[in-house]
């Protein structure tokens, strides 16, 4: 029950430590993750480096998909920020466990914690 | 896209034939009416002129014959009648008596005579005049006015007539008449002309038109048709160009699209060519393969390598991404490993090798997982390395329980890392094979096809087929048996993704 193609992304500032979380619903595949790349990429034109993507809502992240979050995240440490993923599914965390991408990128169960590992920063 | 080079045949008629028509029979109905009823009212206006004159010289006659009627002075009476008839268009001017009997007259033979009545005019009794117009047997139409004699007005004594010529009115009308028809005559002519010359004016345009239509039917999408007059005209050919030109864009769309189209193809037939042609012949061991691109190109792939004398690679790969770009990222990955495979027996140098020179080459955000395995065909052992690709399976043909073994070292993909973490993850185990153990490697187009309901194969489902092809001979037959159950689930229904399925099987 996946891969429908469609994605919904909102954008919104967490409030503390100059976070901003990104909610993805939908899948990212081929089509959406470009989509996707507009959005994340329009984030760091506008400086903000230290983001949070929100994958609860989202049942599938394709190759692509992984692809975007390890191509933006040297840009965002490069200016002492990071991408952390909170929330994944299970279908998600398997393929993220199974590219072992947990030694690249940062992720936690939930948002506050994700927050809090940028407070610690 | 073809376009169809064929003339369009003549009108059968001509606009200007038409509208010329059409003018002119518009020209002879307004003036043929109009004319008509000009002519009408000129004829009744000239009735009415003759009528009031013909009553002014009766009323006269009536006046002054009473007194020589009654005395029978018949030659004052003569004398009446003679100077009434000096006047224009005079026919006949009668006086009758009592008894219809001719008293005076135009002509001296009808005197004392009885009055022939004409047709259609009864004896007179009230003292109004009565006109009416009757055939002369001579003189043709003649309007006839006639009035009593009334004496003391009461006791008639006879009839006065004059009879008036028609035929002056006639003549007029029909000078008239003819006058119009030379005047409608013009006219149409006129309207000829004017229409053709019009029509002609009014048709420059719509020739233009049409032969930018025609031009661009015969292909020549670069046809403009001459600015116009900023009217309707005008409109439609500003309309007409801006539709040629959009048509000339598609078309080249169209024509860059099938251009496309036959490079990828020519691309598919390349990627084609750079998977192994055959399985490879060992003693003791069958091969199967089965690939299956979603689109023209794919990046999934897979190759048997000559190691050594007695050793095997064995590579399942996936690229990030589909197309032309994940399929030349999969040609580089394949050339690197045909280079650095043969000689070395531990795929985890090869995997480290294959990184390192990935990493230096490869754009952010591309990666490829690859599973690589060596095998030792003489004591039949393997070692094998993953980086992130999906667990490899593994039949144990002499286990009684949990017969089939995923295997899945923990280890980023190849391309992603060149800081050391890869280096550091990255391992490689060996296991032994025996009789009737069976390797199934594959990609993620396997496990994740999916059927009309969007359910995906999964996982469960590969074991459970691979499971119930273990026995059924040789690597091939294990490969068709999975397959069988792949297409059972899903249909034809066409996926998304590439696939890649690679079985070794143990004699």
């Amino acid at each position: 029950m996946r891969r429908d193609g469609n994605i919904s992304i909102e954008v919104r500032k967490s409030g503390l430590h100059d976070v901003t979380v990104v909610d993805v619903t939908g899948v990212i595949d081929t089509g959406t993750t470009l989509i996707l790349d507009e959005h994340l990429s329009g984030l760091l034109r506008e400086q903000k480096y230290r983001l949070i993507i929100n994958l609860a809502q989202v049942s599938y992240v394709s190759s692509a998909g992984w692809g975007l979050f390890v191509s933006l995240l040297p840009k965002t440490r490069e200016h002492q920020g990071d991408i952390k993923l909170v929330a994944m599914t299970t279908e998600v965390r398997n393929v993220f466990n199974m590219l072992a991408f947990s030694n690249l990128i940062a992720a936690y169960l939930t948002e506050e914690e994700a927050i809090a590992a940028f407070k610690q920063k | 896209m073809e376009l169809h080079p064929t003339p369009l045949p003549r009108p059968k008629t001509s606009v200007k034939i038409e509208f010329s028509l059409w003018v002119m029979l518009l020209v002879l109905a307004t003036a043929g009416t109009l004319t008509w009823f000009i002519l009408r009212q000129e004829r009744d206006a000239l009735v009415q002129e003759v009528t009031r004159r013909g009553l002014a010289l009766t009323q006269y006659l009536a006046t002054h014959s009473i007194d020589p009627f009654l005395t029978n002075d018949k030659l004052t009476l003569a004398t009446l009648v003679a100077d009434v008839m000096k006047n224009e268009d005079m026919v006949y001017a009668l006086i009758v008596d009592r008894d219809s009997r001719v008293v005076a007259a135009d002509k001296s033979e009808l005197i004392d005579k009885p009055y022939i009545r004409p047709p259609g005019i009864p004896p007179l009794y009230l003292p109004e005049p009565f006109i009416h117009t009757w055939h002369h047997p001579d003189a043709g139409w003649v309007i006839d006015i006639g009035i009593p004699l009334i004496l003391q007005a009461k006791t008639k004594i006879g009839e006065i007539h004059l009879g008036i010529s028609h035929s002056t009115i006639q003549n007029v009308v029909s000078h008239a008449w003819r006058n119009a028809g030379m005047l409608v005559a013009i006219f149409l002519l006129a309207g000829l002309v004017g229409s053709v010359v019009l029509v002609t004016l009014m048709l420059r345009p719509v020739s233009a038109l049409t032969r930018g239509a025609q031009a661009i039917g015969l292909g020549n999408l670069d046809y403009q048709i001459p600015p116009m007059r900023p009217n309707e005209l005008g409109q439609l050919a500003e309309t007409f160009n801006r539709m040629t030109r959009e048509l000339k864009i598609a078309t080249e769309q169209a024509l860059e699209q099938e251009r496309l189209q036959k490079e990828l193809q020519v691309a598919q037939q390349i990627q084609q060519k750079l998977l192994p042609k055959q399985l490879p012949e060992i003693p003791g061991y069958s091969f199967g393969a089965l690939y299956r691109a979603a689109k023209e190109v794919g990046g999934d792939y897979y190759d048997f390598l000559r190691v050594g004398k007695d050793h095997l690679g064995l590579a399942v790969a996936d690229v990030c991404g589909k197309g032309v770009p994940a399929a030349l990222l999969m040609s580089v990955a394949r050339s690197i490993l045909k280079t650095i495979a043969p000689g070395e027996t531990s795929p985890l140098k090869v995997l480290k090798e294959l990184n390192r020179l990935l990493v230096a080459d490869l754009s952010r955000g591309l990666f490829i997982t690859l599973f690589y395995a060596v095998i030792n065909v003489k004591n039949r052992t393997m070692t094998f390395t993953s980086a992130g690709h999906n667990p490899v399976l593994v039949w144990q043909a002499q286990k009684r329980q949990s017969q089939l073994l995923e295997l899945r070292p923990p280890c980023l993909p190849l391309g992603v890392d060149g800081t050391g973490i890869f280096e550091r993850l990255v391992q490689e185990r060996t296991i032994t094979l025996k009789a009737g153990d069976a390797v199934i490697l594959y990609t993620d187009g396997l496990t994740e096809a999916w059927n009309d309901q969007r359910e995906e194969f999964g996982m469960e489902r590969l074991k459970e087929a691979v499971a119930a092809s273990a026995g059924l001979g040789s690597a091939a037959d294990m490969i068709q048996g999975i397959d069988r159950s792949l297409i059972r689930f899903c249909g034809e229904l066409h996926q998304n993704d590439d696939l890649a399925v690679v079985t070794l099987k143990v004699d």
